[in-house]
């Protein structure tokens, strides 16, 4: 079903199309439950641990559709299937991100306004230094969640893309309909907020790591 | 390579973490919500829900969402109030905010509440009586959708959500100890079901569960005993009280809810 709902059809829902919203709530349903279902799952032992698993799923899925929906629909306008995620894979990965920040802190974190392509490229390029090569398997695992938090979606499917799957620049180019140079601007903007957030993690408190130089 | 040397490891960490998560639930989960599976694979996620409690927390939690949540997912984006889409919303409740981001689920689902039961005056000993409560069924489908009388059963089908409202008649800041007894084939079952009730505005308790996990598939009714946590009764003196009548004793309170059906038990 979700297939099926084009870009128009969003449009038309964010436009006060009962009809057409009705169907993409429908839609969405599956894939904002599925990816909140998985994210409380791992989180079962702490946060909420004792109220209903499906309570849980049902208000946090909720929550979700009311953050898509929010002023004017901010965030589901800004899905550019030309951009090759599909509505589906676009809504999973601002739900991840949501639900992260919700389970995290208990709130709703809107994205920062994103630096543009100029002043990515302006910037010099920053080198991880030996501390990226001892990061703690925790470590990792908490700056990869920080991470989620910060990318938008397009953020998220860049890293997803480059680092996780690890294709190569013009493969990321043909899937993303972006130009060399603003995949290389993802990259370096990647690589900035990493370690910044590195830095940021290593200075909490308990931490005896000391902020690696030239990261944030 | 080295300027990516951060991220290439946060990659590498999150390649790890993808096949795990996928191990551990795979896909058939996300096809579970989205109503997709053939009865063979959604009877083996059912087998594996009922040997182990992770895979039952997966099983509710992957159960799809049903046509209610998207009439209220809906209204809430429109800013509708969830009750301009209940059929008859219970006005003690649908005029609180309290819960309406959290809650906004179940103030609305209010309106498609079995309207039932049995009204107890609970004249509980303790710090304050507590007061009458109503004892409401929700979730699944209502008898009037199902294409039957109010009369009639409320009808689930597995996995559905069974949503039990013990509403208040006066405000409390009361929460009573509860069990939740089973009757199958006529009989009280010997194992209550002890969930944590949701304490709501004005006392209200609400119970929620799944139709053939937390309420067994040949449920046809259930009872709730209401008071102290240490003098509730078990269903051998609950049955005695049912059969007599005496529904109320010095430290609990009974309560039967109207009946209900969860398809596909025979």
């Amino acid at each position: 079903m979700l297939d099926t709902l084009s870009a128009a059809e969003v449009q038309r829902a964010l436009g006060g199309d009962s009809t057409a919203l009705a169907s993409l709530v429908r839609g969405l349903t599956p894939v904002i439950q599925g990816r909140v279902a998985r994210a409380l799952l791992a989180r079962r032992s702490g946060w909420a641990a004792g109220r209903s698993v499906r309570q849980e799923v049902e208000d946090l899925t909720q929550e979700i559709f009311l953050q898509l929906f929010a002023e004017d629909g901010k965030i589901l306008r800004s899905w550019q299937p030309e951009r090759g995620l599909s509505l589906g894979g676009f809504v999973a990965l601002v739900t991840e991100r949501q639900t992260v920040s919700i389970l995290r802190t208990g709130k709703r974190n809107p994205w920062k306004e994103e630096p543009t392509l100029v002043e990515d490229l302006d910037r010099p390029a920053t080198d991880g230094g030996p501390e990226a090569a001892t990061a703690s398997r925790e470590e990792l695992r908490l700056l990869l969640e920080r991470l989620a938090e910060e990318l938008t979606p397009l953020g998220r499917q860049l890293f997803d893309l480059l680092f996780v799957r690890e294709l190569g620049q013009e493969e990321v180019q043909r899937r993303t309909g972006l130009s060399a140079d603003a995949v290389y601007a993802w990259r370096s903007r990647l690589r900035r907020l990493a370690g910044r957030l590195y830095g940021e993690i290593s200075e909490m408190p308990g931490e005896k790591r000391t902020s690696p130089q030239g990261w944030a | 390579m080295s300027d990516d040397r951060l991220l290439s490891q946060l990659g590498k960490i999150a390649r790890e973490e993808q096949e795990a998560e996928r191990a551990r639930l795979d896909e058939r989960w996300d096809r579970l919500a989205g109503g997709e599976l053939s009865a063979d694979e959604e009877a083996e996620l059912r087998a594996l829900a009922e040997g182990s409690a992770a895979a039952r927390d997966a099983y509710q939690a992957f159960s799809p969402l049903g046509s209610d949540f998207h009439e209220r997912v809906v209204a809430a984006i429109e800013g509708k109030s969830p009750s301009a889409v209940a059929p008859s919303p219970p006005p003690a409740l649908g005029a609180r905010p309290a819960r309406r981001r959290r809650g906004l689920a179940w103030t609305a689902s209010l309106g498609s509440l079995a309207a039932t039961l049995v009204f107890v005056l609970l004249r509980f000993v303790g710090p304050g009586p507590l007061p009458i409560y109503q004892a409401e069924l929700g979730g699944g489908l209502s008898a009037e959708r199902s294409g039957q009388g109010g009369a009639e059963p409320r009808r689930y089908r597995p996995g559905d959500p069974v949503v039990l409202l013990l509403r208040a008649a006066t405000a409390t800041d009361r929460k009573p100890a509860l069990r939740v007894f089973f009757v199958c084939r006529g009989a009280i079952q010997p194992e209550p079901w002890q969930p944590e009730p949701v304490r709501l505005p004005g006392g209200n308790l609400e119970i929620r569960g799944s139709a053939g996990l937390d309420i067994p598939a040949c449920t046809e009714r259930l009872w709730v005993v209401l008071g102290r946590p240490s003098a509730l009764p078990d269903a051998a003196v609950l049955g005695r009280a049912a059969a007599s009548g005496k529904l109320e004793s010095r430290s609990w309170r009974a309560i039967q809810t109207a009946g209900l059906v969860i398809e596909g038990s025979g």
